[in-house]
């Protein structure tokens, strides 16, 4: 049985629906990329597997190691192992970087140390007493990984990590991903419009058009696949 | 955006006119100081217990506004019940003042539950307006269910005699249950203080404040700490009840008095800012008992009787307001861009 199962999932808003079936499936310690356009319902996905406010989920099934997702509250998925690193980061602005740790660590069931943390990411530990909103893009997102991590997930998500960030930030935030994922057995399903950063990280591909799935590859045949990158990505 | 600074940071030099008005504020208040010593203290002590009662209002109000969105109009309501309640226990049931001080609150809690469970829980994510509406009619009716179970004339309890008796300055006489009310007050601010800032519990709410659902996904359960926040702002209203009830009576007006100020402070403070409710009420209160005083002591040193404006207290948090709001809109703590 796979950690993540989504099977024929359906969700929308009230302006309509956006996800007509989107299946996917992420093992134990992988790390899988959803891609697609703007719109194409990378991020409605993200939130329909997560029970945010909205998208409201209209069928189909969100198993998370065994648990019906769909009858928990959002609050109840990290105590699961599940844990989001959402659009936009959304690090809580006037909480220092230590407080926005501090507050993850406490509702997890069996966190992390906070030094655990720090030697992760020490540039955090240096601005351990700032207010987030007082922090770069890139220094932001890592707060937003470093306060998924300390909850000791089993998966996270990540919507667009790298979206808006310098090329070397970029580097830095791929290796923190493939670091997760090697020395702490997390899986990661990771949302990326940049296919490039899909490719250094992750090890199999989901195409997403249209609020449905249209390939399931590896990165070997995704790199080859000129055609499907053009139609899908537009690169 | 602009950075407008606040009022006497340091970070600008005095204009002249600035200079001018602080020097002749000054020069009133060693005047009136020197001139009336008795009646000073009796005004600087006077606004010292309104502005904390108006604080221990404005707490919760601020806090259901941040944390919820809700405009609680019935939280005036639930200030007022706090001072019948105490009326019921003491005068009606005869139990003791004590014991009063801490129940009556509590029993305002429980309201606060009602309130809380029976209506708000439907309208966090309505239209505010929708909000202010119901707990306008929740007003109301906590108003004249007042004055269908106690009557509409004015009541009064005996504080214990600890309490009721005066302390005598020289200057003048203070009653004991002003500064016991400011003893309360104190301990109570400095309370939700060290609650809010320095455990787990408040820095939850605090990341709930910011971004509710962000707080939810990483395992806060929210509506848990709504309904503690919410019964612990309609506890500290009633407590401010109690106190204002003991130490001056109590009538069916005094909800819609208190409420209004109330409101006048979260915006002068800056809704969101507790800290920033703590130095409003404490302004509007020392302004509203000072100026008086202040306008009387001008026109006896200038012979003008027509500085002496008859009721100009009750007029001035509303000039305050005004003159906060025209300088920064967000008040004096606000958040960036609120109102703005």
């Amino acid at each position: 049985m796979s950690l993540l199962e989504v099977a024929g999932l359906q969700a929308g808003y009230e302006t309509g629906q956006v996800l007509f079936g989107v299946d996917l499936s992420v093992e134990e310690d992988e790390v899988v990329s959803l891609l697609g356009r703007n719109g194409a319902g990378k991020t409605t996905t993200m939130h329909a597997i997560v029970g945010a406010n909205v998208p409201t989920v209209l069928g189909g099934e969100i198993r998370f190691d065994g648990t019906d997702l769909r009858e928990r509250r959002n609050y109840q998925i990290s105590e699961l192992g599940l844990s989001l690193v959402p659009e936009g980061r959304r690090c809580f602005r006037d909480l220092t970087v230590e407080e926005n740790l501090r507050l993850a660590a406490n509702h997890a069931e069996d966190p992390l140390s906070i030094d655990d943390v720090w030697d992760q990411f020490p540039e955090l530990k240096d601005m351990h007493d700032r207010p987030s909103k007082n922090m770069s893009g890139g220094e932001q997102q890592m707060l937003a990984i470093a306060r998924s991590l300390i909850t000791n997930p089993q998966l996270i998500l990540m919507d667009e990590p790298c979206e808006g960030l310098a090329p070397l930030i970029v580097r830095r935030i791929e290796s923190i991903i493939k670091d997760i994922n090697g020395k702490r057995d997390v899986s990661v399903l990771l949302v990326e419009q940049n296919v490039a950063v899909a490719m250094a990280v992750a090890e199999r591909h989901y195409v997403i058009d249209e609020g449905e799935i249209v390939e399931e590859l590896s990165t070997e045949q995704l790199r080859k696949d000129e055609a499907l990158r053009q139609e899908y990505l537009g690169v | 955006m602009n950075e407008i600074p606040l009022p006497g940071s340091s970070s600008r030099s005095l204009s002249l006119a600035e200079a001018a008005i602080w020097s002749v504020l000054l020069l009133v208040t060693v005047l009136s100081a020197v001139t009336r010593p008795g009646l000073f203290v009796d005004q600087v002590l006077g606004g010292l217990v309104y502005g904390l009662i108006l604080v221990l209002i404005a707490l919760g109000l601020s806090i259901v506004l941040g944390l919820l969105g809700i405009v609680n109009f019935a939280h005036g309501a639930l200030f007022m019940l706090g001072a019948y309640f105490s009326y019921q226990f003491m005068a009606v049931w005869g139990v003791s003042f004590w014991i009063a001080l801490i129940a009556a609150p509590l029993v305002v809690g429980l309201v606060g539950v009602v309130i809380e469970r029976g209506v708000l829980r439907y309208l966090y994510d309505e239209d505010p307006l929708n909000g202010l509406l119901a707990t306008f009619g929740l007003s109301l009716m906590i108003g004249e269910a007042t004055r269908a179970i106690w009557g509409g004339a004015p009541k009064s309890v005996a504080a214990p005699q600890i309490l009721s008796k005066g302390m005598d300055l020289g200057i003048t006489t203070v009653a004991r249950i002003r500064l016991f009310t400011v003893l309360v007050a104190v301990i109570v601010i400095a309370a939700v203080y060290l609650l809010i800032e320095r455990t787990d519990f408040g820095l939850s709410v605090r990341a709930g404040v910011l971004d509710r659902e962000m707080a939810e996904f990483l395992g806060v359960n929210m509506n848990v700490r709504f309904i503690s926040m919410f019964v612990l702002g309609a506890t500290i209203a009633g407590l401010g009840g109690v106190l204002r009830g003991t130490a001056v009576g109590m009538d069916v007006a005094m909800d819609e008095q208190f409420i209004i100020l109330a409101f006048v402070v979260v915006v002068v403070g800056g809704i969101g800012s507790l800290f920033g409710s703590v130095v409003a009420g404490l302004l509007i209160g020392g302004t509203a008992y000072l100026t008086p005083l202040y306008l009387s002591t001008l026109a006896s040193i200038t012979n003008i009787e027509a500085i002496n404006v008859p009721g100009i207290g009750g007029l001035v948090p509303y000039l305050v307001m005004i003159v906060v709001l025209l300088v920064r809109p967000r008040g004096l703590f606000g958040q960036e861009g609120f109102l703005e």
